[in-house]
């Protein structure tokens, strides 16, 4: 007889949530995880899930928002920045400082690009389908609505309704989160996803929560027992996952595993060491801390910054990256966590640059660092702490895994060890929601 | 004098589709700009003695089975090894384009419009489980050089996802003796045989839009000609966007139209040599790392891959006794440079920038060379952005997302290198748009 339930490794966003929902559940579970403490992850909030924040009532245990919803700014070499309100008609106003065409075209390709996103996730959602990307070109709804966009890159679906390559640059800039180049096939479905992640947000797009809040709560509510600072070295496998063996030796017995690491890293620990392409483009971040007495920007309080490029020079970062060089122009986007702390996202970095990440951590910084220099003048004198979060190694995604269902997305080659972690979402984000998919399919299992 | 048929453009479509509806009792006319028919298949003198193919030294391999049909038996040979998945992946293709061809024409204007944006059919299309596989990717799957020929003359990143559309237009055919001029000879031979009129240096100007559709077209010298049915073998931007008044057309088509996205970056350098070169098989030489971004930013390519075929160490009617041809067939040329046109100088530059690259061949004395550029090809035959492939051969712009034969206008079919059979092969689409148009022929008729 098991001792648990199911045993969540890693207590990320996502194996928190879904470790508080299997214990709601009524299921024994066991959360582990290497370090002392939840790490919180660093930065805006990309779609935060509703249902989780309402079925387990965050708000009402410490869940807060310094920001409920940010706006977003474009920023780039050239000109002024251009604030794009959520609300289509202050974003088309705007505009027109752009473009009048691009003005007008701006709220039917929001309509347009809602109404695809909704259909998107209700081809995640389905809970049945376990295909892959093929699936999509078989199943007929699907095909007809997606198999000419999918195939499309970012750069080829935006020019069919904007003229203005500013404009361009700054939307293809949501398109590179899943590794792709804004001229791969399947960077018009990041973009998608992006779009129905805005949806689905619990306040706006991208929310800003109170630093620690979110793991706070979410601890707070988990009914699971919690074992920190305990390293899984291995996966036990017996007719499925049968549970985890610790550092220190032990073994806990369990009838699901779900896993926040990444699927190359969690298949390797059952034993499945199977080479698989990595994705050679990630996304990195840097975390700035300020000196007491540098004053942010105000637009920057309320709003996330995008230093977008223009069009062909993200096919040139893109390059770059995948050849483990450092950019001429990276394309960033900021958020302001606090008065002293800035959130920097690079989605076009080396996953394994040349000189190797130690080296390389240096220059990169620096060279984002610089880049702001136009926006946020004196900021490399004003930096008391740069910290690089360098890119995870992620298996290369591209359309199937775009266009993979939720189960097919959380399913690894062991039965009853599922994902929950970064892999397991369409695009980069925390949300939360792969944890309560993971969940979901795991209280299916057990039942 | 009333025809039966329009066909705008003598190339090898224009001319296939000829033969075929001459042969069937048709009245046919050939409309053609250039003082001689065969479009890219021409062979002329270009230094005093050596003769070459300016455009093109290979052909997209027609299948075996429409050889005759072409008039071109026992006059092509395959070029390069090609893999038998492509060839089946292309065989399955061609049958799907061919039966639309003779299916039933839609009559309603949503499923003509349908026809022309794209996804003729609701099955999937083969070759969709390739759509966002890269040519690295696949390069053991293709022939031994496929993979190099598909890249030689396009600014395609082998590297990308979708660069695998690429192998589609891969297998190539050569002409065994007098270039590809013999084949465009032959095209036009058996063309007038069947009895079809050929009309050199008559420029169409405008397609007549009748209540009832296409029907006929104005020449640039004012002439009209009145037909049933007219046949456009120009590329799908050319045609739609150049041929009609803009407010005529359904705006669906205009926006498709305007969307079409043109690549490919060739130039051909030509050279006349003393003595024959030290090699007498083909050679390809990589890229620079630069050469793609060059092509995007519109910058002349400082090391652009190449394609060095002694065209003449297999053909010795191109060259007089004693001397040689050589082509050069380069790839990522853009086709407009960021600062203006390809003046005399640049030209010169490219070609003493290409010769220094070549110079561990050991080339002997030059007799004379030529440049033929994207602007060339451009003028010459009348190709936007001079893409001999009719667009980019990306994974929205393939098979079945490439147009039909039958377009939004009725009475009105495209031939040419955009339409759906464009890359299958020589004059294929040519024979597809004219079975497309018989077949609605006969149904008028029969009704």
């Amino acid at each position: 007889m098991s001792r648990y339930d199911a045993i969540v490794i890693g207590a990320s966003v996502g194996g928190l949530a879904a470790a508080a929902l299997l214990a709601k559940g009524g299921a024994r579970v066991l959360l582990l995880e290497k370090r002392l403490a939840p790490p919180e992850p660093a930065g805006p909030l990309f779609a935060l899930d509703p249902v989780l924040v309402k079925r387990l009532k965050l708000q009402a245990h410490g869940l807060a928002f310094r920001r409920p919803a940010l706006g977003t700014m474009l920023w780039d070499d050239e000109d002024e920045a251009l604030l794009l309100p959520p609300q289509a008609r202050g974003a088309a106003r705007a505009l027109a400082r752009l473009s009048r065409a691009d003005a007008e075209a701006w709220e039917p390709f929001q309509t347009d690009l809602k109404a695809r996103a909704r259909a998107l996730r209700r081809w995640w959602f389905r809970p049945q389908a376990a295909g892959s990307a093929d699936a999509v070109f078989w199943s007929q709804g699907a095909r007809r609505r997606f198999a000419h966009d999918s195939l499309m890159g970012a750069e080829a679906f935006l020019a069919r309704d904007f003229e203005s390559p500013r404009l361009i640059g700054a939307l293809m800039h949501d398109a590179l989160g899943g590794g792709l180049s804004p001229a791969e096939p399947g960077s018009a479905v990041a973009l998608l996803w992006r779009a129905a992640q805005a949806m689905a947000g619990v306040q706006g797009a991208v929310a800003l929560a109170l630093p620690g809040s979110v793991s706070m709560a979410l601890k707070a509510v988990c009914g699971a027992d919690m074992r920190f600072g305990d390293a899984v070295t291995e996966v036990l496998v017996g007719r499925g996952a049968a549970g985890v063996r610790l550092a220190d030796g032990d073994t806990i017995e369990a009838r699901a595993v779900i896993s926040s690491l990444p699927r190359a890293k969690t298949e390797a620990l059952a034993g499945l060491a199977r080479p698989a392409a990595t994705r050679q483009v990630g996304e990195a971040q840097i975390l700035l801390t300020l000196e007491d007495g540098y004053a942010l920007p105000p637009l920057l309080q309320a709003n996330r910054a995008v230093l977008s490029l223009l069009p062909a020079d993200y096919a040139d970062a893109f390059e770059a990256a995948r050849a483990g060089r450092l950019a001429r122009a990276l394309p960033l986007s900021l958020v302001a966590e606090g008065p002293l702390r800035l959130v920097l996202t690079a989605p076009l970095a080396p996953v394994a640059p040349q000189a190797g990440w130690p080296a390389f951590q240096a220059p990169f910084a620096a060279a984002a660092i610089q880049s702001l220099r136009r926006h946020l003048p004196g900021l490399a004198g004003a930096l008391s702490a740069v910290t690089v979060v360098p890119p995870k190694p992620l298996a290369r995604g591209g359309l199937a895994h775009l266009l993979a269902p939720a189960l097919a997305r959380a399913a690894t080659s062991v039965e009853r060890l599922w994902l929950c972690g970064p892999e397991a979402e369409p695009v980069p984000c925390v949300s939360g929601r792969a944890g309560r998919f993971a969940a979901q399919f795991a209280a299916r299992a057990l039942r | 004098m009333r025809y039966d048929v329009a066909i705008i453009g003598a190339g090898a479509d224009g001319l296939a589709a000829a033969a075929l509806l001459a042969r069937a009792g048709r009245r046919v006319v050939l409309l053609e700009r250039a003082p001689q028919a065969g479009g890219r298949c021409v062979t002329s003198e270009f230094v005093p003695g050596f003769l070459v193919s300016p455009y093109a030294d290979t052909v997209p391999s027609p299948p075996a089975p429409l050889l005759p049909l072409l008039g071109l038996t026992h006059l092509l040979e395959d070029f390069a090894p090609v893999g038998a998945d492509i060839m089946r992946r292309r065989g399955r293709a061609l049958a799907r384009v061919l039966e639309a061809a003779l299916a039933p024409a839609p009559q309603s204007l949503w499923q003509r419009l349908k026809a022309t944006l794209f996804v003729q059919d609701e099955r999937p299309w083969p070759g969709a489980d390739w759509a966002d596989q890269s040519i690295a990717a696949l390069r053991a799957h293709a022939g031994q050089n496929d993979w190099r020929t598909a890249l030689a003359g396009r600014a395609i990143d082998p590297e990308l996802n979708g660069s695998a559309m690429a192998l589609f237009a891969a297998p190539q055919s050569r002409v065994r003796r007098g270039g590809v001029g013999a084949a465009g000879a032959a095209l036009q031979a058996a063309a007038l045989k069947a009895g079809a009129e050929l009309r050199l240096e008559a420029e169409v100007a405008e397609i007549l839009l009748l209540r009832s559709g296409a029907g006929g077209v104005l020449l640039a010298d004012g002439t009209r000609l009145e037909a049933e049915a007219v046949i456009s073998t120009l590329d799908f931007k050319r045609t739609f966007l150049a041929l009609f008044r803009w407010s005529d057309l359904p705006p669906g088509v205009l926006r498709a139209a305007g969307a079409w996205r043109m690549s490919q970056g060739r130039a051909r350098l030509l050279l006349a040599l003393a003595a024959p070169p030290g090699f007498s098989k083909p050679i390809f030489v990589s890229a620079g790392e630069e050469a793609l971004s060059q092509f995007r930013h519109g910058v002349p390519p400082s090391a652009p891959a190449m394609l060095v075929d002694p065209v003449s160490a297999r053909d010795p009617s191109l060259a007089p006794d004693g001397g040689a041809v050589v082509t050069l067939t380069l790839s990522g040329i853009p086709p407009r440079l960021f600062d203006g046109d390809w003046t005399q100088e640049k030209r010169e530059t490219l070609l003493a920038r290409a010769l220094e690259r070549l110079a561990p061949l050991k080339l002997p004395r030059l007799v004379g060379a030529a440049t033929v550029l994207p602007a060339d090809v451009e003028q010459a035959l009348g190709l936007s952005g001079g893409d001999l492939d009719g667009g980019e051969l990306a994974p929205d712009q393939m098979l079945s997302f490439r147009p039909g034969a039958r377009t939004a206008v009725p009475g009105l079919y495209l031939a040419g290198p955009s339409s759906a059979a464009g890359p299958l092969g020589l004059g294929v689409a040519g024979l597809t748009a004219a079975l497309a148009l018989m077949a609605d022929l006969s149904a008028r008729s029969g009704r």
